[in-house]
């Protein structure tokens, strides 16, 4: 009888042999690591299936088990009748067999041979280096989205946005509703920059231009270069007439100034068109683009360093 | 939050509230342009401004909200695999119940830095009773949908009383209709 309660063992070294009153005749060697010195069934486990408090006869009535040790480890398994009122029933981690693993420092030997828990184990490590390798090549790929991102929406030049930036920008606002006033900036004389200093004296005037207008921007505005020497400024943080004048007059101002090359100075102006968004409800950006070049067409028309808030002029079209 | 759930949130959203309540929700919570990425990781916020955003565009309950998820994630055909992982957890609906203890440690298995609330199933008279424990706010909900929708899986006929971050769950009938099929190697 020894001899067979060794072979059994040593095929399913989670055994466990109940009496017909549940008291433990035998266990498992690795089940001896879970459950210690208990001497009965409910001393050992707590049942959850097939329900609480569960008999032997109940258990091999079953015939599948789920208990939970003194130490919340979860085991489940399969109860047959010994012959004798009693149970022998085969116990597993399942999946708990990773964190079993660790809490008990299980070993191969711990386990049949037959079963696939080490390979398990194995999966779960190779997984786990897999899923790191992609995590990483993950970060990877987005950061270099990141990066095309930002060149595919800001202007190489002057490192402000570009149209797709600015038209971004806008729809959001329309979408959310938001009131905001908007700038047309056309630069003045800078054709005569260009052609009397160089074009390497015109990128030096319109980078000047892009960091005065964007000294100009708050938290949430947004500020493009469009076109050659149009720029745009979206400005939530201005959302009314006269101040939008007044950022207008400043920006005009700023632009004024002589910006030195060299020995040279370069002489340009700034003509604007404003827009308020309230005045236009429902504009869409087009439109309200087309507004702002009206404003700016109006302004340009009347001399050089002029402004012109919209609704001053007839809306196009 | 993990990227798979909040992506799990956007797919279910944009299916039950279309392309344009999606695109509203995404607007009001700030949801990054592309959506979101599987294995990202994100601000719990975000994914609280989404529901938050949700109930309002939809006028339904955040209870309501994430029960339907659950439903959602075991029965919508995008996501037959969550299904079948489920499955595994038992040939019957009470093996499933309780296994839905090892749900967390199998989900990290598959995915492990996505980490679920701890699920304890204790047996009850009549079924169990099951408890989530904290780290995903709603998480509770969101497994009574999932519950209730695997019962009708397996053909057994449950009754699911919610608490706040518990659940009882009764089980009326095993064998109340036609479970639908389910074979090891799909």
């Amino acid at each position: 009888m020894d001899g067979a309660i060794a072979a059994l063992a040593a095929l399913m070294p989670m055994m466990l042999w109940l009496d017909a009153a549940g008291q433990i005749v035998f266990a498992g060697p690795t089940l001896l690591r879970v459950i210690g010195a208990a001497a009965n069934l409910h001393e050992a486990f707590t049942i959850q299936l097939p329900m609480a408090g569960a008999t032997v006869a109940q258990l091999v009535a079953a015939p599948r088990v789920r208990v939970r040790a003194r130490d919340g480890t979860v085991l489940r398994g399969l109860a047959v009748p010994d012959g004798a009122g009693g149970a022998v029933i085969n116990l597993s981690f399942g999946i708990g067999v990773v964190e079993a693993a660790r809490r008990y420092g299980l070993t191969e030997a711990d386990f049949a041979p037959t079963e696939l828990t080490v390979e398990l184990l194995y999966l779960v490590e190779a997984k786990a280096a897999v899923t790191d390798e992609l995590r990483r090549l993950n970060a990877r790929i987005d950061g270099a989205r990141a990066i095309a991102e930002a060149e595919a929406q800001s202007d190489a030049l002057t490192g402000i946005g570009n149209r797709r930036a600015l038209m971004a920008a806008l729809e959001r606002l329309l979408a959310d509703g938001r009131r905001f006033g908007l700038v047309h900036v056309d630069l003045d004389h800078f054709k005569a920059v260009n052609d009397s200093l160089g074009h390497a004296a015109g990128d030096h005037v319109l980078a000047e231009a892009a960091r005065i207008l964007a000294a100009e921007t708050r938290a949430g505005d947004t500020v493009a270069r469009i076109g050659g020497d149009e720029f745009v400024l979206l400005l939530p943080s201005v959302p009314d007439g006269a101040r939008l004048l007044a950022v207008a007059a400043r920006l005009t101002g700023r632009m004024a100034q002589p910006i030195p090359w060299g020995q040279d100075e370069c002489r340009i102006a700034a003509s604007t068109g404003l827009v308020l968004s309230e005045r236009h409800p429902a504009a869409t950006a087009e439109e309200l683009l087309a507004v702002a070049d009206a404003a700016l067409y109006a302004a340009k028309r009347t001399g050089r360093g002029r402004a012109v808030l919209a609704d001053a002029v007839a809306a196009p079209g | 939050m993990h990227g798979l759930c909040n992506r799990a949130l956007q797919c279910f959203l944009r299916d039950r509230l279309g392309a344009a309540g999606w695109d509203r929700i995404a607007r009001q919570a700030d949801v990054p342009a592309h959506g979101f990425e599987a294995f990202g990781l994100y601000d719990d916020a975000l994914t609280v401004a989404m529901l938050d955003a949700a109930v309002t565009i939809s006028g339904h309950p955040r209870e309501t909200l994430l029960e339907d998820l659950g439903t959602w994630l075991v029965s919508h055909p995008s996501c037959e695999a969550i299904r079948r992982l489920l499955r595994f957890g038992g040939p019957d609906f009470a093996g499933f119940l309780f296994a839905l203890e090892d749900l967390p440690g199998r989900a990290r298995l598959a995915v492990p830095d996505l980490m679920l609330p701890d699920l304890r199933v204790t047996p009850v008279e009549g079924g169990a009773r099951l408890v989530v424990g904290p780290g995903l706010d709603g998480f509770a909900a969101v497994v009574a949908g999932m519950i209730r929708t695997m019962a009708d899986d397996y053909g057994t006929l449950v009754v699911l009383c919610a608490m706040p971050d518990a659940l009882d769950v009764r089980l009326v009938e095993a064998d109340f209709a036609e479970g639908r099929r389910f074979a090891l190697a799909g």
